[in-house]
């Protein structure tokens, strides 16, 4: 881990005037929801800012030239990738939790406000979720230049989508929804925290979800690092 | 982009850290066999459902103007337990239900009891309930009901309630063009 490298991650997103409407949109949208919505619901908006802040974080690198100069520093490429993971997921981590937090003090001003816990533990799964799909965007920059892990991650969430709307046609497909349901477990792993802490543990979600993140850290390490990098590109 | 602070590394830039790879191998290795443990242990089921109680559900769904779930079982019928499994466990269902209905369940205690409350006798009544689980949806307006009797497994049941979603939504719609929307807000 590496505090300038995650810092300076955090500044190139935040000097990005496309990135920082994004966010913005997708922070006020479920506000608004939650203000003008007669239940006070707010809308669901997931893993959305990691793909705004995770969009190409290796990849536009070694587009516009930054990382075979950086690479020329004392830098291990491990350390990069892992700060790289930890800034966007820090980044959107933060953001995640800020709008749980504006959208419960809303609701609760407007008298509507759901029990206090299963809103902490709801952003904590967000929180969780920022981490898993960061070092899934991780695993795909790695390898794709530009904003191609972008591109890779929504066709991948889209077949996987599609997997489970073929598979509900007919009952003898269903396998084709499981294989589908599975794929987008490892494309966005969660923890279910009520099921974690609750009675009911499943010790199969649990290290899924952590294996699915190491093994896209490692392996977006080991791509990184068998990288050949040209110093004329872009 | 600000450069990273220069600083010695030992040993090579591309080393890669062994100890991520050894966790991301034994982390596998224990999915893989929780995995299998699971299928034939699976763990105990989770009611995910955010229920709400009898008395004050029908004004709850004016309010919120969302129909009423009514799910009726009992705590010996083994089918109601498998829809407990398969539909009020899952995550995903269990959000929908939460969010687009005002859901109620309704116990039948007449075999651990010998007898219901009033307010149970009088919804089993009103739904006409002979057998368990029957699902019931109802329009919070105007008292209109639709049911779903047995487990039919969980693609049915996710049928059963998109569809009397549907209906809903489009009745809703269509009062709103028609201009006799008032529900309270």
């Amino acid at each position: 881990m590496n505090l300038t490298l995650i810092r300076a991650l955090l500044l190139q997103r935040m000097l990005s005037p496309v990135r920082i409407c994004l966010v913005v949109a997708f922070f006020l949208f479920p506000l608004m929801l939650a203000a003008f919505e007669a239940d006070a619901r707010m809308a669901n908006m997931d893993y959305v800012f990691v793909l705004i802040l995770g969009a190409g974080m290796v990849g536009q690198d070694v587009t516009s030239g930054v990382l075979q100069g950086l690479l020329a520093r004392p830098v291990r490429r491990s350390e990069y990738l892992v700060s790289r993971w930890l800034a966007v997921a820090l980044g959107s981590a933060f953001l995640t939790l800020l709008l749980a937090a504006l959208g419960y003090l809303i609701a609760a001003a407007r008298g509507n406000a759901a029990d206090l816990g299963p809103v902490a533990v709801r952003a904590c799964e967000g929180v969780l979720t920022d981490f898993g799909v960061a070092a899934v965007l991780a695993f795909f920059s790695s390898w794709m230049n530009g904003l191609g892990d972008l591109a890779v991650f929504l066709m991948a969430s889209l077949g996987a989508q599609l997997c489970e709307g073929i598979g509900s046609i007919k009952p003898a497909w269903e396998w084709v929804a499981r294989v589908g349901r599975e794929f987008d477990g490892c494309l966005s792993p969660r923890l279910d925290l009520t099921q974690a802490l609750g009675p009911g543990v499943s010790a199969f979600a649990v290290v899924s979800y952590f294996s699915t993140v190491t093994l896209c850290l490692a392996l977006a390490i080991v791509i990184l690092n068998r990288r050949e990098l040209s110093y004329a590109s872009g | 982009m600000p450069p990273a602070e220069p600083r010695a590394v030992r040993g090579s830039a591309r080393a890669a850290p062994r100890a991520l790879l050894v966790l991301a191998g034994l982390l596998l290795a224990a999915r893989v066999g929780a995995g299998i443990y699971e299928h034939y242990r699976p763990p105990q089921p989770q009611d995910r459902v955010e229920w709400h109680a009898m008395a004050g559900a029908p004004e709850r769904a004016r309010k919120v103007d969302r129909p009423l779930l009514y799910d009726f079982s009992a705590d010996w019928c083994e089918p109601c337990r498998s829809m407990e499994r398969e539909v009020f466990d899952d995550r995903h269902e269990a959000e929908v239900i939460s969010h687009s209905f005002v859901p109620v369940r309704v116990v039948d205690r007449r075999r651990e009891e010998g007898r219901n409350s009033p307010a149970v006798d009088s919804l089993q009544a009103r739904f006409r309930v002979t057998a368990f689980p029957t699902l019931v949806v109802v329009w919070p307006r105007d008292g209109h009901s639709e049911s779903a009797v047995g487990f039919q497994g969980r693609r049915e049941t996710h049928r059963f309630l998109t569809r009397a979603l549907a209906k809903f939504q489009q009745e809703k719609m269509l009062r709103s063009f028609q201009g006799s929307d008032s529900t309270p807000r």
